[in-house]
């Protein structure tokens, strides 16, 4: 949405060449015939002169002189601690869900032989049977000894 | 960034004091005529100046290689300078009579007395303004950045610095129009 007339965000920023060039040249081609617009400029314009004009300020003095004992007194600038983003834990992350589903599902495998209803819950833990998952004896065909099942239930 | 103030950065970051103590000398006129303007007092901004370039030296690990140092200088003085003005609580109007960056004119032959006259109701126009109005004003006339440069320096995108600037100096020719005699009260 262009600006009624003067347009002054465009013509000061003109004035500091921020304009692209097709802006430029719609302006130029307006400030050609617009009266207020031309004021404006001229306004700006002047006060931009009256700018140049202030007295430079300066220190007058050499600040790193002064400032060597600060610095030298100050604590040490320390590296920010190294931040750890979620990507890093992305392998830990991956191998944990890896292991777990591979258990589960090698658990349900030996379940699935059994013949009996299990609890999904006891099917995830027979990864922790004394006969570990995919061993020779799991499957229907290998009972565990009393003894070395130790309340497993089945 | 410049070429030299790059190098001087990284051996500054390596913890070379000399290197930065040459940074110190590029910029610390800069830092302090912003400083200056911005709070109206030359003691409080030789001290803002010297805060900026400890807070500077402390913050070089912190420092990312993309930001331009003198931009980076430049933030950390602002909010400096902005700290100072909350504390003082006098955000708004700062009376002429307070200001130290006004040169009391001199006598002296007509001509440059009225220069200087002009000058100081330029000076007191300016420590009228709001510190957003300001700041925007004194680092594109004084410091000469660019729009790119002052966006980065306050944190906005570069459309608000053109209003920003825009606004501001209307603001500033309407004071010191007025302060002149050059445009009337009605």
């Amino acid at each position: 949405m262009s600006e009624s007339c003067p347009r002054t965000i465009e013509i000061s920023a003109y004035l500091d060449d921020e304009l692209g060039v097709a802006e430029r040249t719609q302006l130029q081609a307006h400030l050609a015939g617009c009266e207020r617009c031309g004021v404006q400029l001229a306004r700006l314009g002047a006060l931009r002169a009256e700018f140049r004009a202030l007295p430079e300020e300066r220190l007058g003095f050499d600040l790193s002189a002064v400032i060597g004992h600060r610095l030298a007194a100050a604590p040490k600038p320390r590296a920010a601690p190294p931040r750890w983003r979620w990507r890093q834990f992305m392998p830990i992350g991956l191998g944990a869900g890896a292991a777990l589903s591979l258990g589960l599902v090698m658990g349900t495998g030996l379940m699935a032989g059994s013949g009996g209803v299990a609890a999904p819950r006891v099917a995830a833990l027979a990864v922790f049977d004394p006969a570990a998952p995919g061993s020779l004896c799991a499957g229907s065909g290998c009972r565990a000894r009393p003894a070395a099942v130790g309340g497993v239930a089945r | 960034m410049t070429t030299q103030d790059s190098l001087l950065v990284q051996r500054s970051r390596d913890g070379d004091p000399r290197a930065f103590g040459e940074l110190v000398r590029r910029h610390q006129d800069g830092v302090f005529r912003f400083v200056l303007r911005m709070t109206g007092s030359r003691d409080e901004a030789m001290d803002l100046t010297q805060d900026t370039f400890i807070k500077a030296w402390q913050a070089l690990p912190r420092w990312e290689p993309q930001a331009q140092f003198r931009t980076w200088l430049f933030q950390i003085a602002r909010n400096a300078a902005l700290d100072l003005l909350r504390r003082r609580e006098a955000l708004r109007f700062v009376p002429l009579e307070d200001g130290a960056g006004f040169i009391a004119p001199q006598p002296g032959p007509d001509e440059q007395f009225a220069q200087r006259q002009r000058l100081g109701l330029l000076d007191a126009a300016l420590r009228q303004l709001p510190p957003e109005q300001r700041e925007v004003l004194l680092l594109r006339e004084i410091e000469q950045l660019s729009y790119a440069q002052i966006a980065a320096v306050l944190q906005v995108q570069e459309g608000t610095v053109k209003s920003r600037i825009a606004r501001a100096r209307a603001a500033l020719l309407d004071r010191f129009e007025r302060a002149t005699g050059e445009r009337d009260d009605v």
